[in-house]
């Protein structure tokens, strides 16, 4: 199967918000497995990935990331607190952001949702679908043209 | 004064004193209208007593006639009963003179008086013709029978002794005394029918007597002496039948004049009397409608005031009940609601409606406990669903991993790369352990929530001193000091929760609290009005302030450090 990143022989950024070591190893794992051109960049809690938004935000010149995988609960500031920072931004508010927690609450989800999260994916528990979900994620969202759009100042370089 | 009694006097107490002051209202009125009722029927008295008066009065003149008739009678026929009647009569009336006379003021008791002198008046005169008649009957019966009888027995001596020799003087003593017979005859038909004619044919009688005497006498064989005797005799019976006749005359002047003129004035005087009695009686009777009129008006003034202040009294007593009763009413319908913010209207009197007050006031507090049971209920549920998502949360991550990792496990060995997939494992067997590490706390957490919650006086220096020593050799292998102020308060806790609070508070400052010139945990205390407050500091990193109020939920942390059992913090804030 054909796909954007592939075809485009370019590196996308996929920004991982995760504090747990473990998921974080796991989830680059399965990137890594699913494309060698997917870079990760890992953010260990909400502060920091506070930090980076608004350096991000700061510079035009800077590219986007090209998807959000954002974990829930997180020290500082929590999941949803990032995604109406990205949400409310007016540069960053058309990064998709997927929304990857364990928790499979109706609150959780529903504010989620309210706060225009693009997807929201359950984390799963069964030993082989872990990578299953990650290579879905990835591939659905190298189905969406977002890329081309979201990002004018990149096209230009 | 009214909104004094209001608000100063219970319930009860102003019902009863308004029974109590209209009961006193009325007593006076009733007394008032005694007063004059009293004066009424003490006019109503006099009336009646003036009319009885008046009546005895009146009756003064047909006692008098009845008086007069029986003295008639009594002259007349010379009856003894009709003059003791006169007497008895007199009496009768002399008493209800004294009757009046007890009982009468001054202006009549001069009428009074002049009435008693008349009658007495009158009654003399009959006593003296009474003396006056028996006189003249003795006379008539006594003296003017004797002189009859002389004169009688002479001449029929003159006749015996002539024998009958002389015819012409026989006759002529004859005649005389014939004329002797009608003269006795005409007096007694005088003294019994009282006609003047008799005493002058009587005269008559005695003239033509004299004329034969004279006639006797100028004969020469007469006896002179004997008819000069029987002349005598004949004077002497004349002289006593005429003052026969004048006695009689005396009393009948007296009977018919003077006692008439008597009866006459006494009836006046009687009718003066009565007629001044019914004049007063008149007055009396006009004061006595008077009053009536005043007492009529003053009675229904009462009648109508009494009804007014009645009416004023009870509106403001019900008043004063149905307004804060309906305030009371508009309270515990708000009460019933629910609402525990319902105004209790402001009553202080210890009376029934002050109970009711009181009544509303309990309904509240317990409406104000009933609201903050309810929020604890809530803000409980709300931490244990909080406490439910994160011990899910919690608990899945490690499931997550390690699924996560034997499915990695699983495609490494399917390539061939069995090192690495053994490598794996580790990850796999840490998240299994921090789950049972979980696990085993939670297991703590229930433990510590049964936990007895009995409270006592604490005395936080004692404990934290014993707490210190026990932590001793925990402290040294750290290189931590723990500095205790030494005047902590003595607070009113559960011992056991509240050494966990420092036990916990005193394990985060060693996990997290990292200082290159050694960690140092500092307690002491300071109190204001209302609570006390335990400070705790340490030299560590610290907490910046946006995440103060987070760090309170349930397994936050700040940092990363793994099998760290957060719990310590819900502890320190409930306790």
């Amino acid at each position: 199967m054909k796909n954007a990143v592939k075809e485009s022989g370019r590196s996308e950024q996929l920004l991982l918000v995760e504090d747990s070591d473990d998921h974080a190893e796991l989830t680059e794992f399965h990137i890594t497995d699913y494309s060698q051109r997917i870079r990760v960049n890992r953010l260990h809690d909400g502060a920091e990935a506070m930090t980076y938004l608004e350096q991000v935000e700061a510079s035009p010149q800077q590219r986007l990331p090209w998807l959000v995988l954002l974990d829930l609960k997180l020290p500082k500031y929590d999941g949803l607190e990032i995604l109406a920072r990205i949400k409310g931004s007016d540069r960053l508010a058309g990064i998709p952001v997927v929304i990857f927690s364990t928790s499979n609450s109706g609150k959780d989800i529903k504010r989620a949702l309210k706060n225009y999260a693009n997807s929201y994916i359950v984390k799963p528990m069964e030993a082989d679908r872990y990578g299953e979900v990650i290579s879905e994620i990835l591939q659905y969202w190298e189905l969406n043209q977002h890329h081309l759009v979201q990002d004018t100042g990149r096209s230009d370089a | 004064m009214i909104s004094l009694l209001i608000r100063k006097v219970s319930l009860k107490k102003r019902i009863y004193s308004g029974y109590i002051v209209t009961g006193i209202v009325a007593f006076v009125i009733a007394l008032l209208s005694y007063g004059s009722l009293s004066t009424l029927v003490g006019d109503f008295h006099s009336v009646v007593t003036f009319s009885r008066y008046v009546e005895e009065i009146m009756s003064f003149s047909a006692h008098m006639s009845e008086m007069q008739r029986q003295a008639l009678i009594y002259i007349y026929s010379g009856h003894n009963a009709a003059g003791d009647r006169v007497g008895e009569i007199y009496v009768g009336m002399l008493e209800g003179i004294g009757r009046i006379q007890s009982k009468e003021k001054s202006d009549t008791i001069d009428s009074i008086k002049e009435t008693e002198k008349y009658l007495h008046a009158y009654y003399n005169t009959f006593q003296e013709v009474r003396t006056q008649r028996k006189l003249q009957q003795r006379l008539v019966r006594r003296e003017f029978r004797k002189h009859a009888t002389k004169a009688q027995l002479l001449i029929e001596e003159r006749i015996a002794a002539l024998q009958g020799n002389d015819i012409d003087r026989t006759l002529q003593y004859y005649r005389m005394l014939n004329f002797l017979l009608q003269i006795e005859k005409n007096a007694y038909r005088y003294f019994d029918s009282l006609d003047g004619s008799f005493v002058h044919a009587a005269t008559e009688r005695i003239q033509e007597t004299r004329e034969v005497i004279d006639i006797l006498s100028k004969q020469p064989q007469g006896n002179q002496r004997r008819l000069a005797e029987i002349a005598s005799v004949l004077t002497c019976y004349e002289s006593s039948f005429l003052e026969a006749v004048q006695r009689t005359r005396g009393y009948l002047y007296l009977v018919n004049v003077v006692m008439s003129a008597q009866v006459y004035e006494t009836i006046y005087q009687a009718k003066r009397l009565s007629s001044m009695i019914a004049g007063r009686s008149e007055y009396i009777q006009e004061r006595m409608l008077e009053n009536i009129t005043t007492i009529f008006h003053f009675l229904l003034f009462s009648a109508i005031s009494l009804l007014l202040f009645i009416g004023f009294f009870s509106f403001f007593i019900s008043r004063s009940i149905t307004v804060p009763l309906n305030r009371l009413t508009q309270t515990f319908r708000r009460l019933a609601s629910g609402s525990s913010e319902a105004e209790i209207p402001e009553y202080v009197l210890r009376d029934e409606l002050g109970e009711l007050t009181i009544a509303a006031g309990s309904f509240k507090q317990r409406n104000i406990a009933l609201e903050e049971s309810r929020k604890e209920l809530k803000r409980s549920n709300e931490e244990l669903e909080q406490f439910v998502y994160t011990v899910s949360h919690d608990l899945k991550s490690p499931i997550v991993t390690s699924m996560g990792f034997i499915g990695i496990i699983r495609k490494l060995a399917s390539q061939g790369k069995y090192e690495q997939a053994v490598a794996k494992l580790d990850r796999v067997a840490s998240a299994n352990e921090r789950m049972s590490q979980l696990i085993r706390d939670l297991l703590e957490l229930s433990r510590v929530g049964r936990m007895d919650m009995a409270k006592k006086l604490l005395d936080l220096n004692k404990l934290l001193s014993n707490f210190a020593e026990s932590q001793t050799i925990r402290l040294r292998s750290s290189g931590f000091s723990l500095l205790i102020a030494s005047d902590l308060p003595v607070i009113y806790a559960n011992e056991s929760r509240t050494l966990q609070v420092f036990e916990n508070i005193l394990s985060n400052t060693l996990k997290y609290a990292h200082n290159e010139e050694g960690g140092m945990l500092e307690i002491h205390a300071a109190g204001d009005e209302d609570w006390w407050y335990i400070f705790c500091k340490d030299n560590g990193p610290g907490i910046p302030l946006e995440y103060h109020e987070k760090i309170f939920g349930l397994f936050y942390r700040l940092m990363q450090m793994p099998k760290e059992p957060a719990s310590g913090w819900l502890w320190s804030k409930r306790s």
